[in-house]
Parts: structure tokens; sequence; C-alpha cells
């Protein structure tokens, strides 16, 4: 993906260290501060998933791999600073996303087009609750009524996704006009 | 308004439809798994005599059962989900005067004729994730 390494072309290589460190940084953030608000609806731990705006950016501007590796650190890192590092939460939290970034990789590559931006969204946000589900299920509670909560998933992944699906595509429609 | 409409519009190509309208009728399709969860919890109603299991009434199927204790009959009925004590001997009739349950947890218990019934199951809270 990328038509540089450190050998080839240097400079470029520092740039894009960089930037994923600056990501990077802007993903915790975001992912932590999300964490303070209340939940926008009564379902526990629901939240709109922000930071994958940066995961997006991140696989879009420097490969998938980056975008990958920023998912996983992001969860982490975040968790960590949240202060839940180490809770069932965390452990829910890093597997959808890793998931959901793996998911999302492959729909950037294989499915567009005909998807865009906000489907590939969309897809990341129902694989990152489906995930937790599935973890949920074997780690913690072998309830199979715990799987009964998937329409909810569903949805709740829906919305979330398009939300920040198009807050995606706005904001890289401006940078493209910024940047020229 | 129509400004926002066109913008979300134009940022969506025929393949995001396409997932969202998949989502929606998967969403649909799951739905009544979610229902029968619901009735699935407090499905059972677990009649004992003694402490000893005598019959596991389905609520799901309206029905009625006589079970005989020390003191004489007690009449249970399942009707809608839901389960109480029609006739059962005793002076103060506290099991029939009851009424209807239904939830996990919840049991009447007619203490002249040793009948107890249950519904097996807790409705706590599991964890929360974030």
């Amino acid at each position: 993906m990328t038509p540089y390494t450190r050998s080839t072309l240097p400079e470029a290589w520092l740039l894009a260290r960089i930037l994923f460190a600056a990501l990077l940084a802007l993903g915790i953030v975001v992912y932590v501060l999300e964490g303070f608000f209340p939940p926008l609806v009564p379902v526990p731990g629901a939240k709109l998933g922000l930071s994958n705006i940066v995961v997006l950016f991140a696989m879009l501007f420097l490969g998938y791999g980056s975008g990958i590796l920023l998912a996983i650190a992001r969860s982490i890192l975040g968790s960590f600073l949240a202060g839940t590092l180490f809770s069932p939460g965390a452990l829910l939290s890093l597997a959808g996303g890793l998931v959901s970034a793996l998911v999302v990789a492959f729909s950037l590559k294989r499915l567009r087009p005909p998807l865009g931006l906000v489907g590939v969204s969309i897809l990341g946000a129902i694989a990152h609750n489906v995930t937790q589900l599935v973890v949920a299920y074997f780690l913690f509670v072998q309830v199979a009524g715990l799987f009964y909560y998937l329409p909810f998933m569903l949805i709740l992944g829906l919305i979330s996704g398009l939300i920040t699906g198009l807050i995606a595509v706005y904001l890289f429609e401006r940078l493209g006009r910024e940047l020229g | 308004m129509r400004e926002l409409v066109r913008t979300v519009r134009r940022y969506l190509t025929w393949g995001d439809y396409l997932v969202i309208v998949g989502v929606l009728v998967g969403a649909l399709v799951t739905i009544p798994l979610l229902r029968e969860t619901a009735q699935a919890s407090g499905r059972w109603a677990i009649v004992r005599l003694d402490g000893q299991i005598v019959h596991q009434l389905s609520l799901a199927k309206d029905q009625e059962v006589t079970v005989v204790g020390p003191a004489g009959e007690t009449v249970i009925q399942v009707q809608g989900g839901r389960v109480r004590v029609l006739r059962s001997p005793g002076a103060q009739e506290i099991c029939m005067r009851q009424g209807w349950i239904h939830k996990p947890g919840e049991a009447l218990i007619c203490l002249p004729n040793h009948v107890t019934i249950e519904i097996p199951g807790d409705s706590g809270i599991d964890a929360i994730s974030r």
C-alpha cells in the first residue's frame, strides 16, 4: 500500500510515523472523552465510537496495517487512561476494536466501491458490537439469552456507524479541499 | 434542513443504502428471538409438595392441575403466561389472595397444604462495559 519504506524514502517514512503518533494521541483523547459523556441511549456502555473516525483516517492515509495497529493501541492506552484497564469491559473493548478494524480494512479494500465510507463505518460498528457479545458469551456469561441482544446491537451499530461515517465523509472532504 | 438532507444523500453510495437496508432486515428477523427469550426466562413454574417436585408447568400453555396434599386439593391455574392458585384448603387463603405471578423469582406458597409454586431464575443485572 505505502510506496515508501525507511530505506527508499526516509522523509516520507518519518512523516508517516509522526502522523501515526499524532493520530494515536487524537484517537485516545476522543476515546477517553467520549467515555465521560452520559450514554445517549439507556444501554450500558453504548457510545458513538467517534475515535473510529481516526482509525478510518489512518487506514486511508497510512495504510491498513497502521490503521489496525492504531485501533489496538487506542483501545489499550485509552482503557489505561480511563482507569478501566484489566476490567472485563476493557477486554471487550479491545476485542471489539480489533475485529472492527479488520472488518473495516477488508471492506475498504474489497467492498469499496460499491460501498462508501458510511457503509464501511456501519459494518465496522456492527462488527464491534457483535464481537463484544461473542466474547462476553465465551469469557463471562454463558447464557444463550445474551444473543437476544443481537437486534439491539445491530440497530445501535447502524445508528452509530451511520453518524460516525457521515462525520468521516464530511471531515475527509473538507480536509481534501484544504490540502488542495 | 433540505440542505442537510441533500448533503447526507450525496455522502451515501448505493452500496451504503444496501448495507442500511440489510441491517434493518437483519434486526427485524432477529427481534422474534428477543421476544421469545423474554418469555423463556419465566417459561416454567415448578410445583412442589413437601419440597418434592410434582409438576413442571409450562407457562406457554393454559392449563389447570390439581395437587393433593395433607389438607386437601390445591388447584393451580396457568393462563396467558401467568400462574395462580385457584383453590386451596386453609383458613386464611393467603396463596389465593396473592393472585397471579409470572416473573422469575416469584413464588406462591400454600402452607396448610405443603404446596409451593415457584418460577425459577433471577432477574439480576449483569455488568457494565465501556
